[in-house]
């Protein structure tokens, strides 16, 4: 569908907003609209606010089924909706070397067929009760979830329980998912922000940790993926002392429970799953990736390291650092890239947090001709903001803008169920958002620059550029940031051009 | 059975609202909604590509951004209208430029409603005081570099890009496909600027909805303060530009840096709210895994990879009706066009089932309760009244065309098909690889 040309865009970033108001400038004289709107002193300064507002985060209710599956319920009454998230925490990070895309392609073929039903009555069982349905792995968990009107929960929930516990993994499904699976990755490798985002992964994490990968997996390794490896990945991680439910919406503990239990009880712990161990490579001398991309008009750059995890002691120092730096519209990357040098439509950094440390990325697209001067913009940024020196206004901002955006995580219920999910997954606290803006509140300047100069290595990071070549090679080189290394869009080392701009 | 009754007996989704027109007539619209302490502001201007002239295409598009730059009392760039209003909480705000309208909008926390009516009438009051080359210049590239990641550099943008300008040939407003050409972009002035400021960015040619936690009489008082002095501009000129009605198939080969080929089948529509049926049929056709093209292309035949059936509501001038399938490794893009063909031609041929049609408005009517979570942003409740206000001057269309939809009967679908979607009446574009090795579709 055609895409709504918007005034900016903040891509793949978490965090919300920003920064500090300029000065007031006198104001250069233009001529008057023909009937000007008078003026008047009122407009000279923005309001001020009214009377605050207090939010409080929803704190869900704590739960139980009989086999000690934990249930999370948020009520709320306004719209006849429920949305159910069943979250698994292991995803991706359980993936075996040479076996990419496993855990993804688990959750996706759970709903193409269980013992009483195929793909097609599947999909006809929930839309026939207007239900949306979906399951999405991620680097560290799993969600599988609905959103029912209330009327027809229960009958909703028959089907979501047993495409969730009962999913066969037939070979014919299997075969069918795979090739489809196998498009959507010819497709991805056709566009070069996610060739960016994969490729930086590689380099960061290396080939041996499963993060290295795209979560959906590579050609070669969902083509390595047999049915007994998905049987056996649903059934060890598919437990429930690894599970949670998150229901939000239009019921109660009452009229909830006797229906999870009618669907879920059954559902028992089977071996315990084996721990998982990160195999994360050392981080060798830094190199800059180029992924050729003859003729494009635009570059993708994409920068990072490894990050923190979501429980650090100072993520939320971290927080209000990555929004001054490039976490909101107005941070400084996306002030120099954009507004200074229109070098771009829009860049941005995000910390992606899991368990364990997920990266860090700074990241956007520039045009071509402007790549080597858009990277070393990039550099000054990220140098300037190592040094942790951050204005008053800049910390006020930005604290603000993160409290500030936080109800809007709770705007429906799906977006509620979400969040709590992501939480638990994570590890943190049920109080984790209604104790989050008082937390970004206490962040001091000391805070924001000790996190800047601790988790932030510039020197280190690792650059992909995905571009033409022929034109950005040489000038590349020219900054002398690292040796240039090529790759082709799979993350692969590029034999056949390495030796035209390799050195 | 028993659960279709269940459900046609719940409410339907609903937006109750307020309407009023200030002296100059700015249309507002009220929505309370108390769930959650914040505020959408949501401005509506009755302006888009459809209004550019000759040479101009995509100046819509850039006009929004200047509408970032600064104005009168808020002297700065776009860093400091974001600043503003990222650093009062604002969420959700954004700027679009569409075919026929272009809008404007911010969620604030609602102690901070004040400061986005502040914001935004400075704007649409002081807009030129502030306007200069350098802001020109720079959004000028700002938005070339838009359309560079959007359409030029991403799989099969050029190809969307071909079928609306086959569908609508220059000199057609809709050629430009809204984000415009490079050429032109480059011809924009701050002539152009100032000349389509006063003609379009009126009080008398914008609506304004505000939904959410707040109350009216003190949301009245502010909107009279900020809005009331603005004054009334000129009656923008009518739109002139004709639709000529496709008589013979229009087909075309793209080239593009993909893998996989892609078949784009495009045919022009009703008008917005001309006839009900549009979002049932396409509901039928892609939505979900049970539609017919994903059951019979993808589970069934497997010769495409995806499958998608859209419906534009938001075009005055024939709403694009787009279909489209990427084909599948190892098959070719003749076998998914003709399979695209035939189901259309089946919808052309019989009526569909009953069940199929309860099926599609159930999947309409739950995803529109989902959407009316939101206050603001696209396609919340302050987008709804907008829309329901700009295209039938009246917000409680909402209601009437929902009830419509679900009155939908399968000869009406049928008609739709009949009358729209014949294949003299339709543009093809099949996307090939550059590269004929990996045409081959490697990764079987």
């Amino acid at each position: 569908m055609r895409p709504l040309w918007a005034a900016f865009v903040l891509l793949g970033c978490a965090s919300a907003v920003p920064k500090p108001a300029q000065p007031p400038a006198p104001a250069p004289k233009a001529e008057a609209a023909p009937q000007g709107t008078p003026d008047s002193a009122f407009r000279a300064q923005p309001p001020p606010p009214g009377s605050p507002v207090e939010f409080r985060a929803p704190v869900p209710q704590q739960l139980a089924l009989s086999n000690r599956l934990p249930v999370y319920l948020i009520e709320r009454h306004d719209v006849p909706l429920i949305a159910i998230d069943l979250a698994l925490r292991s995803g991706a990070d359980t993936e075996p070397v040479g076996k990419a895309g496993l855990a993804s392609l688990a959750l996706d073929l759970l709903d193409e067929g269980t013992p009483s039903r195929d793909a097609a009555a599947i999909a006809r069982a929930f839309e026939d009760l207007g239900a949306r349905y979906a399951a999405a792995a991620e680097a560290d968990s799993s969600r599988v979830s609905v959103t029912t009107l209330s009327d027809t929960l229960d009958p909703v929930l028959e089907i979501f329980a047993d495409v969730a516990l009962n999913a066969q993994f037939r070979n014919a499904d299997v075969e069918r998912v795979r090739v489809e699976r196998l498009g959507q990755i010819a497709q991805t490798l056709d566009d070069p922000q996610s060739v960016g985002q994969h490729v930086l992964s590689r380099v960061i994490f290396g080939e041996k940790h499963p993060w290295g990968y795209p979560g959906e997996g590579t050609a070669r390794s969902v083509k390595a993926i047999s049915r007994q490896d998905l049987v056996a990945w649903h059934r060890a991680w598919f437990q429930p002392s690894n599970a949670a439910l998150f229901v939000v919406g239009d019921t109660n503990a009452a009229a909830l429970l006797p229906l999870l239990e009618k669907r879920f009880a059954s559902w028992k712990n089977g071996k315990h799953p084996p721990a998982v161990r990160s195999r994360r490579a050392k981080a060798a001398t830094r190199v800059v990736t180029l992924v050729d991309k003859p003729g494009a008009p635009q570059s993708q750059i994409w920068i990072g390291e490894v990050g923190v995890s979501a429980a650090a002691a100072d993520i939320f120092p971290v927080r209000v650092m990555n929004n001054i730096l490039g976490g909101s519209f107005n941070s400084r990357l996306n002030g120099n890239l954009r507004t200074e040098h229109a070098y771009s439509y829009g860049v941005f950094s995000f910390y992606d947090v899991h368990r364990e440390a997920g990266p860090f990325v700074a990241a956007g697209g520039v045009v071509s001709e402007k790549t080597a001067d858009a990277l070393g913009e990039f550099m000054r940024e990220l140098s300037r903001m190592k040094s942790g020196e951050v204005s008053e206004p800049e910390l006020a901002d930005a604290k603000e803008a993160l409290i500030r955006a936080i109800p809007a995580l709770f705007a429906s219920n799906d977006q509620t169920a979400g969040a709590y999910a992501r939480a638990w997954s994570h590890g943190l606290p049920l109080d984790y958002y209604a104790t989050y803006q008082q937390r970004v509140h206490s962040v001091t300047k000391d805070d924001v620059a000790r996190a800047a100069r601790e988790r932030l290595h510039p020197q280190n990071m690792a650059i992909v550029v995905v571009g033409p070549s022929a034109l950005i090679a040489q000038r590349l080189e020219a900054l002398k940031l690292g040796r240039i290394e090529l790759r082709d869009a799979e993350g692969e080392a590029s034999k056949a051009v390495s030796a035209a701009a390799g050195r | 059975m028993l659960f279709a009754m269940l459900i046609a007996a719940a409410a339907l989704p609903q937006i109750p609202f307020e309407k009023y027109q200030l002296p100059n007539g700015l249309t507002v619209m009220l929505s309370e909604d108390h769930r959650a302490p914040v505020v959408a502001v949501d401005l509506w201007y009755h302006v888009g590509a459809v209004n550019e002239r000759k040479g101009r295409s995509g100046f819509a598009h850039l006009f929004e951004h200047l509408m970032f730059q600064g104005s009168k009392h808020l002297n700065g760039d776009e860093r400091t209208v974001f600043a503003m209003l990222e650093r009062n909480g604002a969420t959700n705000l954004n700027g679009s430029t569409d075919w026929d309208r272009t809008n404007y909008f911010e969620t604030m926390p609602s102690d901070r409603l004040e400061l986005a009516l502040w914001l935004e009438s400075d704007r649409m009051g002081f807009l030129l005081d502030t306007v200069d080359q350098t802001k020109l210049d720079t959004q000028r590239d700002v938005v070339r570099n838009e359309r560079r990641q959007s359409v030029e550099n991403v799989p099969y943008g050029r190809a969307e890009e071909r079928l609306i300008q086959l569908l609508f040939p220059d000199p057609h407003p809709y050629f430009g496909y809204v984000i415009g050409s490079h050429e032109d972009l480059q011809r924009a002035s701050l002539d152009d600027v100032r000349e389509f400021f006063r003609t379009y960015y009126a009080p008398n040619n914008a609506g304004m909805a505000i939904v959410g936690d707040f109350r009216p009489a003190e949301v009245k008082r502010l909107v009279e303060k900020y809005f009331a002095p603005i004054p009334r501009g000129l009656q923008p000129p009518e739109v002139t530009a004709k639709t000529q009605p496709h008589t013979k198939e229009v087909a075309e080969t793209v080239r593009d840096q993909v893998q996989l080929a892609k078949v784009l089948i495009g045919y022009i529509g009703p008008r917005p709210l001309e006839n009900p049926a549009p979002p049932v049929l396409m509901r039928m056709l892609a939505g979900g895994k049970s539609s017919r093209l994903y059951h019979d292309l993808v589970y069934d035949k497997k010769i495409a990879q995806d499958v998608t059936a859209t419906w534009d509501p938001a075009m005055q001038l024939g709403g694009l009706i787009e279909i489209t399938a990427t084909v599948q490794a190892g098959h070719a893009p003749e076998e998914v066009a003709a399979a695209l063909t035939e189901e259309v031609k089946r919808l052309r041929d019989a009526p569909s089932s009953a069940d199929e049609m309860e099926r599609a408005k159930r999947n309409l009517k739950s995803g529109l309760f989902a959407q009316l979570e939101n206050v603001g942003g696209f396609g919340g409740k302050a987008d709804q009244l907008n829309y329901f206000e700009m295209f039938a001057k009246d917000p409680a269309a909402f209601t009437r065309n929902l009830e419509a939809t679900l009155a939908v009967t399968p000869e009406q679908v049928q008609q739709l098909a009949r009358r729209y979607m014949n294949e003299e009446q339709r543009v093809v574009i099949t996307v090939l690889p550059e590269q004929k090795q990996a045409a081959a579709g490697g990764n079987r």
